[in-house]
């Protein structure tokens, strides 16, 4: 049986067309974790192997600015600490891999609550990604020389729809019934964001979503999931209909339960063509590029998804998902979550002893045959 | 290793049954199962296969683990959820139960395709916690486990044959490791599986001598396997159990089967049963033996006769004893509007003339 999955896996590689496939992409998400330059270099160069051109980086606003700035506006302002990810990024360049920021965290200073997930005041999210978008727009001097990295997209949010990343995500009306107010708070964030964003780099991708998976069963307190579709239509609501809206992309995690050919939870790669539907009625052209911000099979037992595969299922599964990928137009680049396995996501590539497995191999070779369009051929 | 002599290897005799009302619920079907005691909490697991029709047709494995509050021997409350394995990698089947006195609890999750899935329930917000998963084909495997205060121990057996012993810090208290896992080399070669655990000792057969059990402590505090002894048996042993001071094994010799239970500190030799035909079950729970005997559920206490305290109605699943309560899971067939109905009963009846339980105190091999 293993055989013939990873034969399976193997043919689908030799079969996959090089043109029009989406970005192959991965995301270190441990390497935020660890501040030390040299672990920062190991993990860069580990992720570099696996022939990505692109990666998504987490950017914890309650880690860079713990304190209010006086002027958040300004990357400079002595508040910010962002030695971080100015180590990350730059060493991410050195290796000629290109990166799309998504924010996560609110620091106890930008909301009502204190928590790290709380629904941030927009103005204060605002500036935020404001300065993200300055610091890294390409012309931002380096400490010791140099200018620092340029990125490709920010996204001002991860996962607005889960309690996890942002609360609340249901009021209780005086009625006592719950409803929905994470679209909204969202709305209020991207309004904010996207104007401070495009004024620190013009040339930058705002991406909207980053939206978990989850189905649309109707809020029941304060931490329900928002399913995608329901969360896209509330949206779409609060930012006031039509096809101005302020983003140029939207962004999906997708971890089936399931094979991805047959997985049907929403969103799915057989539910992408309603996903994308409700999304092209947001754009000027009704054509919402799409980017699959995390995707993942996981290979043993973790609290977070409670689902995981063999090994060589992994293998096989990642290969269809690049390969359903190719199918769906709108879909440019999807970001295979994570690197390297830790306690809490067991879907690297790398186990946690950075010895590989199988879908290392089917990744690395999906990576070198696929064909980079335009968009996404060059570095910023 | 100190050697303790077979002499004066007693019989208990059976006594006469005098039944108490069991308590039970009931589940759906006759799925997988595991239960286990966890402090006032009876926890179970169950295996089952669910066909996803929705899209495409596939199936999802899973596991899924609940606790039944108890007062006494007597359910009480509702159901508490616990954790959920889905997989795709293959079947499941439940895996060993492993609860302490406090009410938290372990599961080494089992099952075709996949090592066994070490996870502990709970953490303070009542997430659980992963231990110890790695889901590499011919990578180290979790043969036995158990809560031991602060920690969850383990043995692995690695691919090369040897073993270790890790203890995992699951304190959430302030000022303790939380996740620290450390590893020790555990000089054991278990055969076919023989190996338990217990808070402070680890027991096995080893594979050079299939004829005595060796035991050697854990102390509190510390990380590797000391000491130790080794428990002549009258022939091969073909199941081992573990308490904190009681080693009970059930040995074939010639064609004749018995159950022994060695106490400690001495490990006098007691025999609980014998016969011609194994026992379908068998438990051990702080001082007291538990065996499904035909289509009876019988407990054994030190000084004091094998006694029946459960008559079953079906065949006999699983057994567990804490040593104060025995918890049995039989397959039920019913009718019901003129259908034939499967059922699994969780079954607990309380252990009559319970022995004192040991203390907390380190066990002395």
């Amino acid at each position: 049986m293993r055989r013939l999955v990873t034969s399976l896996a193997l043919a689908l590689v030799a079969a996959a067309p090089a043109f029009g496939a989406p970005v192959v992409a991965i995301q270190d998400d441990q390497i935020s974790n660890d501040p030390n330059a040299e672990t920062i270099a190991y993990r860069v160069a580990q992720l570099a192997s696996t022939g990505a051109k692109w990666t998504r980086v987490d950017i914890d606003w309650s880690y860079v600015a713990p304190t209010r700035p006086a002027n958040a506006d300004d990357p400079d302002d002595p508040a910010y600490d962002w030695s971080r990810y100015d180590t990350m990024l730059s060493a991410l360049r050195d290796k000629g891999v290109g990166v799309m920021i998504t924010l996560l965290g609110t620091p106890p200073w930008a909301s009502t609550t204190g928590k790290w997930n709380a629904a941030p005041r927009p103005a204060d999210g605002g500036s935020f990604a404001g300065a993200v978008a300055k610091r890294y727009s390409g012309s931002w001097p380096k400490r010791g020389g140099g200018l620092l990295p340029a990125v490709r997209s920010i996204s001002p949010r991860n996962e607005p729809n889960i309690d996890l990343m942002t609360s609340p995500q249901c009021r209780r009306l005086a009625n006592g019934r719950w409803v929905p107010a994470s679209p909204r708070a969202y709305a209020a964030l991207l309004r904010a964001a996207y104007p401070k964003i495009k004024a620190g780099n013009p040339r930058v991708i705002v991406v909207a979503g980053e939206t978990a998976a989850g189905d649309n069963g109707g809020c029941r307190n304060a931490s329900t999931t928002i399913g995608t579709f329901d969360f896209v239509k509330l949206l779409h609501t609060a930012l006031g209909g039509g096809r101005k809206m302020p983003f140029d992309a939207w962004a999906q995690h997708m971890h089936p339960v399931g094979p991805p050919d047959r997985a049907a939870f929403f969103p799915s790669w057989r539910t992408m063509p309603q996903l994308t539907a409700l999304l092209n009625r947001m754009h000027p052209k009704g054509r919402m590029p799409v980017i699959i911000s995390e995707t993942s099979y996981a290979t043993t037992y973790t609290a977070y998804h409670r689902y995981f595969v063999s090994e060589a299922q992994q293998a096989a599964y990642i290969d269809l998902t690049y390969k359903l990928a190719g199918r769906q137009p709108q879909v440019e680049v999807v970001v295979y979550f994570n690197l390297q396995d830790h306690r809490a996501w067991t879907a690297g590539l790398f186990r946690d002893d950075w010895t590989a497995k199988p879908s290392l191999q089917v990744f690395r070779r999906r990576a070198a045959a696929t064909a980079l369009t335009a968009k996404w051929a060059s570095l910023p | 290793m100190p050697t303790i002599a077979l002499a004066g290897l007693a019989t208990i005799a059976v006594a006469v049954p005098a039944l108490a009302a069991p308590s039970e619920r009931r589940v759906r079907d006759w799925p997988r199962m595991s239960i286990g005691f966890s402090g006032d909490n009876l926890a179970y697991a169950v295996s089952t296969a669910t066909t996803i029709t929705v899209g495409g047709r596939y199936t999802i494995h899973r596991t899924d683990t609940y606790r039944l509050p108890l007062a006494a021997a007597r359910l009480t409350g509702a159901r508490i959820d616990g954790m959920v394995l889905r997989t795709s990698a293959g079947r499941t089947t439940a895996g060993p139960i492993f609860g302490d006195d406090t009410g938290r609890f372990g599961i080494m999750a089992t099952g075709q395709g996949f090592p066994p899935q070490v996870v502990f329930c709970c953490l303070a917000d009542r997430r659980d916690l992963p231990v110890e998963a790695d889901g590499r084909v011919g990578g180290s495997i979790a043969v036995a486990a158990t809560l031991d205060g602060p920690l969850l121990r383990y043995v692995l057996r690695d691919p090369d044959g040897g073993h270790r012993l890790v203890s995992y810090t699951v304190s959430e208290a302030p000022g303790q490791p939380f996740a620290q896992r450390i590893s020790r080399p555990l000089d054991a070669q278990p055969s076919g599986g023989l190996i338990a655990m217990a808070p402070g000792v680890i027991a096995w057969v080893d594979r050079r001598n299939a004829t005595e059990v060796r035991v050697a402590t854990t102390p509190s505090g510390q990380f590797d396997a000391v000491g130790g002894l080794t428990i002549p048996q009258p022939g091969t042993v073909l199941r081992l159990h573990l308490t904190r001071r009681m080693v009970v094994t059930l040995v074939r010799r010639g064609g004749v089967f018995q159950l022994i239970r060695f106490d400690g500190p001495a490990w006098t030799p007691t025999v609980v049963w014998s016969g011609a035909k194994a026992p379908a079950l068998t438990a051990a729970g702080d001082r007291t033996v538990a065996l499904v005997n035909g289509g009876f559920v019988q407990q054994q206490v030190p000084g004091r006769a094998r006694r029946t305290v459960l008559r079953l109605r079906g065949a006999a699943a699983a057994i567990a004893t804490d040593g104060r309560r025995i918890a049995a899971l039989e397959r039920l067939s019913t009718r019901r509007r003129g259908r034939a109905v499967r059922q699994s009963a969780i079954v607990v009846v309380p252990v009559v003339g319970p022995p004192g339980a040991y203390a907390t105190g380190r066990p002395l091999p």
